[in-house]
């Protein structure tokens, strides 16, 4: 087989696609011009690299490629720049785009019959312009998924839950999630899209048609809060637009200081984009103290089992500042004497918390007065320091739009820092079984409270998921 | 006119081609009497057309030709499924909710057919 065009564009190591044109050896049928093949590279794996029981291993997909040319053409901006999941998820552990399209394969039952039409369209609407599957339906390719995570793209895979259209073949990397930095993969796409077409007869594509206008910066956020800013804030919506058409580069369009913090959550209503984007402002006079930003370690939330490093980073923070396995100090005190703003007062109903550390060095945390009783009140403080320890944005938001991976992180942060396992131990010790008085001794020893505790004695094995129900009723009660 | 069948074998064939293949053991008249119910849905791709029964969803395209009514299809995964087809077929009395809720989930072909 021999191809008379083949280029690579990206960096394999980071994101890069590839294509092939060749000579179609079915002359005659369809798109025939545009027969030949591309790879998906990313951090150096070939997700688009396949076993088949009838030719072996392949790195490309070899196909027409003209349907692919045009679905990247059509969705590149929204591929590139659109981060929000249009819909909320109560389920827990949703990693990355190929589980938010999962976990939403149910709408939930409190639905009208068009509430829940208009639920699988979003759904459905969201998937045709991230999944890579949607070019073209009569090609066997990988099931991968790409959106934007604020300077990042995120690229998620998944062909151990979903099975290929042709039998025989399988995808050799079977699941998987990758943060690679989004300008470079979003040029790499573009530019792609561009020389395809130059080498393609006819009117594929034209480059004014598909590069990123000024109004794309609406696809950074979630659609109703972009709404609320076009209705009711002209000024920042115009600013906005300014910005996007002065910065865009091809299919991509840099976040602003607003869009990095209204991407977290979704707000429908004026005064709670501006509680917000004041929130965002809510840090310390003075910058942290150099003992605190010692302990700042910014990295990339693992999407498999983040918890683990939550718990390794609070049991480090326990050795460096000297507290044992005793309760801990006065949080909020700790945190004022390290020049961190500390405040709690009324947010959004969609927030529970906001984290901040600045590139100047100053700090805050702020707590949503009106959260609901539970786990996350009871844990909020350490979270949003969980947060600003371990977080590499500048602003971190908790609630019902937070990015599972980093908040589940913080929480075990901030559930082991307060309940180190030795200390957890030795509170149990002499009990002859983890029942209510049990827990109440551990409550009462490190001052937490009955959802954390009990929440945290499941997950390190003290308890099963049936006693902490058990117990939880009854403490509450 | 009704629609005509005109199957694609090259997609099967050497060199290696990455085509969504049919079911082996499907029988032979089986695309020629599904394409005469399929539905065009355009929010769903323009020149497709769509059908589903069972645990089954296929789409088809144009072979050769964009003027002549002559077609081949291949199977889609339910999961992969625009919702705009599902709402079509359910208009259409083809499929109930409850069939396109399973379709829905689907993540896989059926090994066998049907």
């Amino acid at each position: 087989m021999s191809d008379w065009y083949s280029r690579q564009f990206g960096d394999r190591d980071q994101f890069a696609i590839s294509f092939a044109l060749g000579r179609d050896p079915h002359a005659g049928k369809g798109e025939s011009p545009s027969w030949g093949g591309f790879e998906l590279w990313v951090e150096g794996r070939c997700l688009t690299r396949s076993v088949s029981s009838e030719d072996g291993v392949a790195d490309a997909v070899r196909w027409h490629m003209a349907p692919l040319l045009r679905w990247l053409a059509t969705v590149g901006s929204r591929l590139v720049n659109e981060e929000p999941f249009p819909l909320a998820t109560m389920r827990d552990q949703v990693r990355d785009g190929c589980d938010w399209f999962l976990a939403t394969d149910t709408a939930p039952s409190q639905l009208t019959e068009e509430e829940e039409d208009a639920w699988f369209d979003r759904r459905s609407e969201w998937r045709r312009d991230h999944a890579l599957r949607h070019a073209d339906p009569s090609v066997a390719v990988p099931n991968v998924v790409i959106r934007r995570l604020g300077h990042d793209l995120e690229v998620s895979w998944d062909n151990e839950r979903w099975g290929s259209p042709r039998p025989g073949l399988r995808f050799v990397e079977s699941r998987g999630t990758a943060m690679i930095p989004a300008q470079p993969a979003a040029r790499a796409l573009f530019d792609a899209v561009l020389d395809l077409a130059a080498q393609l007869p006819g009117d594929l594509l034209d480059a004014d048609s598909i590069e990123a206008k000024g109004s794309a910066w609406r696809w950074l956020i979630h659609p109703e809060t972009a709404d609320v800013i076009r209705s009711e804030w002209p000024a920042l919506d115009k600013r906005l637009a300014r910005r996007a058409r002065a910065q865009a580069s091809g299919f991509f369009v840099p976040h602003s200081a607003e869009t990095l913090v209204l991407r977290q959550t979704c707000l429908t209503r004026l005064a709670d984009v501006k509680t917000l984007l004041g929130v965002a402002e809510s840090v310390g006079d003075q910058p942290l103290s150099d003992s605190f930003m010692a302990a700042v370690d910014p990295s990339t939330p693992s999407t498999v089992e983040p918890w683990l490093e939550g718990y390794e980073r609070a049991t480090d923070l326990r050795a460096r500042m000297g507290w044992g396995d005793d309760a801990l100090p006065n949080l909020r005190a700790w945190l004022k004497r390290h020049n961190a703003h500390v405040e709690r007062k009324r947010l959004p109903k969609a927030i529970d918390l906001a984290s901040l550390r600045r590139e100047d060095r100053r700090g805050g945390i702020v707590l949503n007065s009106a959260a609901k009783a539970g786990l996350r009140r009871e844990m909020g403080l350490g979270t949003a320091l969980g947060h600003m320890l371990m977080d590499h944005d500048a602003v971190t938001v908790g609630g019902q739009w937070e990015h599972w991976p980093s908040a589940a992180r913080a929480r075990a942060f901030s559930v082991m820092l307060a309940l180190p396992d030795d200390g957890v131990r030795d509170a149990l010790r002499g009990h002859r079984a983890v029942d209510i008085e049990a827990v109440g001794s551990v409550m009462k020893r490190f001052g937490t409270g009955p959802y954390a505790t009990t929440y945290h004695l499941r997950n390190r094995n003290f308890i099963s998921d049936e006693e902490r129900i058990t117990l939880l009723t009854q403490l509450v009660a | 006119m009704p629609r005509a069948h005109r199957p694609y074998p090259e997609k099967h064939k050497w060199p290696k081609a990455f085509g969504s293949l049919c079911p082996r053991d499907m029988p032979e008249h089986v695309p020629s009497a599904f394409l005469a119910q399929a539905v065009a849905v355009p929010q769903a791709g323009l020149n497709k057309l769509w059908f589903a029964q069972g645990r089954w969803c296929f789409c088809a395209i144009r072979t050769g030709d964009r003027a002549d009514d002559v077609w081949h299809g291949f199977p889609v995964i339910g999961g992969e499924v625009d919702e705009a087809v599902w709402r079509a077929m359910r208009d259409a009395g083809r499929l109930t909710s409850g069939q396109i809720g399973r379709l829905r989930r689907q993540r896989r072909l059926p090994e066998r057919w049907p």
